[in-house]
């Protein structure tokens, strides 16, 4: 079972990308939500998680300074991050890009793009 | 209505009602500076909301709030100024999201076009145009910060840095260290000292140089205060200077007035946290916990049939060790029983604040319409009240409020005229009082004029031309259903509904309203509601064959009396209670119930509060229980007298009495009674 982390204040896209992750084929992933930042930096340590899918606009910490915390760690460098951003936030997503993301995603998306950028990344 | 779809309204519901608290916050503020973090609050509340609908497929949500994120973004980059006119703008837009997401609960879908809207907001940034402040990425600003901050800041805090480094304050990281498990509370304790210090732009968190198991912190924060006194304050942390500010410290203070902006005396305090905290609540729907609570109703059903036996078992079998086993189990039941429901009951509980920030809105905005100038203070809005309660109330103290904005306070000439200040005071206080809420809410205008009242309650034929009644008496008759003052209908209180169908709907929340009056100088309304409606205390009891339940809340004592002490005082009955005469209602009748004999022996219920009391008569009482009280339907609830059914024992279900509109029949129909003996004073 692959654990994957899903970093997203709005209840509702977080269930939006559950249901996209929940129905890629022949693949079975647990998949752990959170709604901060803080809880994301908590959850870190408790499994090996295989991909993290974060928000930048968070109200603790934001996707940007995760992502960069993710890539400085040696125990989590390897864990690919998607930046799940909405389009007009071009700056941000090219900074999170600059620090080491794998790929962004920009709300609203199709279930298919985001399932074919996950396994994709499932198989970095 | 689908799960999704009701999911996507609740949410959505809770971002309009953050964007709009947001807003009414800057709009209070505006004239101490524009807030940052609450701007940035409400950047953040559209900008969820954008992806929500976008996900959800709500094409004109989605458009308006884009067009609203982009002209938030803009504010809260510094690219534009914050006015009056850019709150009042963006709060009008609001209504529409508001119009289009109760079209989506109600009809599925959107019914209204944001064209109009979208042309608008698009004109709107057209104009501003001119006046757009500060240039984005001025170049060379960053100097002296390090490459690693930089780097992981997003465009919002990049914007705020640079606000700080221009403004020549004195900027400095925290580094901080906790354990990972606990970390939350202690940052969350650490950001509130940094807060009263200064503005903190960015929480990094950090790997390097932490031992495992602990997780580090910098925090870059611009000082609004010396480097001495904030190395003072936070002496536990390392605080490392970065770019000093120059020397005076404090002129620099008063530059950022945007932390701690201080209050004006009598205002409400709501404290914005800088940060909202990565909580760990949970959305539940109100439906699911009700759902809990039956089972706990039904549990407790189930505790009573085992304190019963136990008792029958030590009646029968005498005082055996295992009778005495079962009474102690059934005790730690009752106890546990007992604290589940309260904790229950806790989940369910809001603070009214939330009712007073819509109250809020209506006030600014009526006012403006008005052209009234009102100063509306708010005090309590700590106090809980049930979730479902504090929905119920919001209409009635709306409609109270308009009330006092339009029939209250007079205008401005005649105030000034009166020898009052032009500006005219409306206060609304909440506060508990034992198993109820307390709202009061006072304006300090006209006044309500008896004579006024006395003369317009004739005219309607309310009542009899020869009657007389007290000031309290007259001042009361402005609840009888077809009383209003108001010559026109107009857009603000006159919408058909008077003080009748606030009076009603309180009653039908089991609650109770009082006014009163000093003519030329205030009017004070006072609504007493219970706390929850959930489950309440009740006497049960017995007439003509039928069980109902009283609640307890409304009752004072039980008296038995024999059937020679109803004494008869002009066709109506009453019974003398320590020296007061009390009138009496006889529940069977009342209920159209069929009589059975006379009885050697009858019970009453005395319910009301302070001089409005009356007494129900009843064959028997059956004894306490906590029932959990159940709407009765659309068909059944305009029914006067009872406000809901419960269920007690297996398939029994009983009764609730609405004790108020119990009360109003009888009072009614003895008004003439307490006019001439007065002995029981309204």
């Amino acid at each position: 079972m692959k654990s994957i982390l899903i970093v997203e204040d709005s209840a509702m896209t977080r269930a939006m990308i559950r249901t996209a992750l929940e129905n890629i084929d022949d693949c079975e992933v647990e998949i752990i939500e959170v709604e901060s930042g803080f809880e994301a930096l908590r959850i870190l340590p408790s499994r090996e998680f295989r991909l993290i899918l974060t928000d930048i606009n968070m109200p603790d910490i934001n996707g940007l300074e995760l992502i960069n915390f993710v890539k400085s760690n040696p125990t989590y460098r390897n864990i690919p991050l998607i930046i799940v951003t909405t389009e007009c936030r071009e700056e941000d997503r090219n900074r999170g890009m600059a620090l080491g993301a794998f790929a962004y995603i920009t709300k609203p998306f199709e279930p298919e793009a985001l399932q074919k950028l996950v396994q994709k990344a499932l198989e970095e | 209505m689908s799960e999704a779809r009701e999911e996507f309204v609740s949410e959505a519901e809770d971002l309009l009602r953050e964007t709009e608290d947001g807003l009414l916050d800057l709009q209070e503020t505006l004239s101490k500076g524009c807030n940052p973090d609450v701007l940035n609050g409400v950047f953040r509340s559209i900008h969820t909301l954008k992806g929500l609908s976008g996900l959800f497929g709500q094409r004109g949500i989605l458009d308006l709030s884009h067009a609203m994120e982009t002209m938030l973004d803009e504010l809260r980059l510094g690219q534009r100024e914050l006015t009056e006119a850019t709150i009042a703008f963006l709060l009008k837009n609001l209504d529409i999201l508001k119009k289009l997401l109760g079209e989506i609960f109600k009809e599925g879908k959107e019914l209204t076009s944001v064209d109009a809207a979208l042309e608008e907001i698009g004109k709107f940034r057209d104009e501003g145009k001119g006046r757009e402040k500060e240039v984005k990425n001025e170049p060379g600003c960053l100097t002296g910060i390090p490459e690693e901050i930089t780097k992981v800041l997003s465009e919002y805090e990049e914007h705020r840095l640079r606000t700080a480094l221009k403004k020549e304050l004195c900027l400095v990281t925290v580094e901080a260290e906790f354990e990972l498990v606990s970390f939350e509370e202690d940052l969350k304790g650490l950001i509130e000292k940094i807060n009263q210090l200064g503005e903190l732009i960015a929480t990094i968190p950090k790997t390097l140089g932490v031992l495992p198991g602990r997780i580090g912190f910098d925090l870059l924060v611009a000082l609004n205060t010396s480097l001495s006194k904030a190395k003072e304050a936070l002496k536990l942390w390392s605080v490392n200077e970065l770019v000093p500010s120059p020397p005076e410290p404090e002129t620099t203070s008063s530059i950022l007035p945007a932390v701690n902006i201080p209050t004006k005396p009598g205002e409400e305090i709501i404290q914005e946290p800088l940060l909202k905290s990565g909580s760990s609540t949970v959305r539940v729907d109100i439906g699911k916990i009700d759902a809990i609570l039956d089972t706990v109703g039904e549990l407790m059903l189930a505790k009573g049939a085992v304190s019963r036996i136990g008792a029958e078992i030590s009646e029968t079998f005498g005082f055996g060790p295992f009778s005495v086993d079962l009474q102690k189990v059934s005790r730690i039941l009752e106890k546990r029983l007992e604290e589940l429901q309260n904790q229950i009951l806790e989940i369910r509980m809001v603070p009214v604040r939330q009712v007073f920030s819509r109250l809020n809105r209506v006030v600014r905005r009526y006012t403006r319409d008005k052209g009234k100038e009102i100063d509306l203070q708010l005090f309590g809005g700590e106090t809980e009240v049930d979730k479902l309660m504090a929905e119920e109330i919001i209409d009635p103290l709306m409609h109270m409020m308009r009330n006092a904005i339009d029939h209250g306070i007079e205008p401005a000439e005649e105030r000034l005229a009166a020898g009052k200040p032009v500006t005219g005071v409306i206060t609304l206080k909440a506060f508990p009082k034992g198993n109820h809420v307390v709202f009061q809410l006072t304006d300090d205008g006209y006044g309500i004029q008896p004579e006024k009242v006395l003369a317009k309650a004739r005219e309607k034929k309310l009542i009899a031309e020869n009657q007389t009644l007290d000031h309290d008496g007259i001042v009361k008759l402005i609840f009888l259903p077809g009383f209003s003052t108001a010559s026109s209908v107009n857009d603000v209180s006159g919408r058909g509904v008077g003080m009748d169908v606030v009076k009603e709907k309180v009653s039908s929340l089991g609650g109770f309203i009082d006014v009163e009056t000093e003519p030329g100088c205030k009017t004070t309304f006072t609504v007493t509601i219970p706390i929850t409606l959930a489950i309440i205390k009740a006497v049960l009891v017995s007439t003509a064959g039928e069980t109902m339940a009283v609640p307890m809340a409304s009752t004072s004592e039980t008296l038995s009396i024999e059937p020679d002490m109803i004494q008869h005082i002009e066709g109506k009955e009453v019974i003398e209670l320590r020296g007061k005469m009390l009138p009496i209602v006889r529940l069977a009748e009342m209920f159209w119930l069929y009589h059975d004999r006379p009885r050697e022996r009858y019970f009453v219920v005395v319910v009301g509060f302070g001089g409005r009391r009356i007494g129900l008569l009843v064959d028997s009482l059956l004894g306490q229980q906590e029932i959990v009280v159940k709407p009765l339907g659309e068909r059944l609830e305009k029914i006067k007298g009872i406000s809901g059914a419960a269920e007690i024992g297996k398939y029994k279900v009983i009764l609730v009495l609405d004790v108020e509109s119990l009360m109003e029949e009888a009072m009614l129909s003895s008004q003439t009674i307490k006019a001439d003996s007065d002995g029981l004073g309204a």
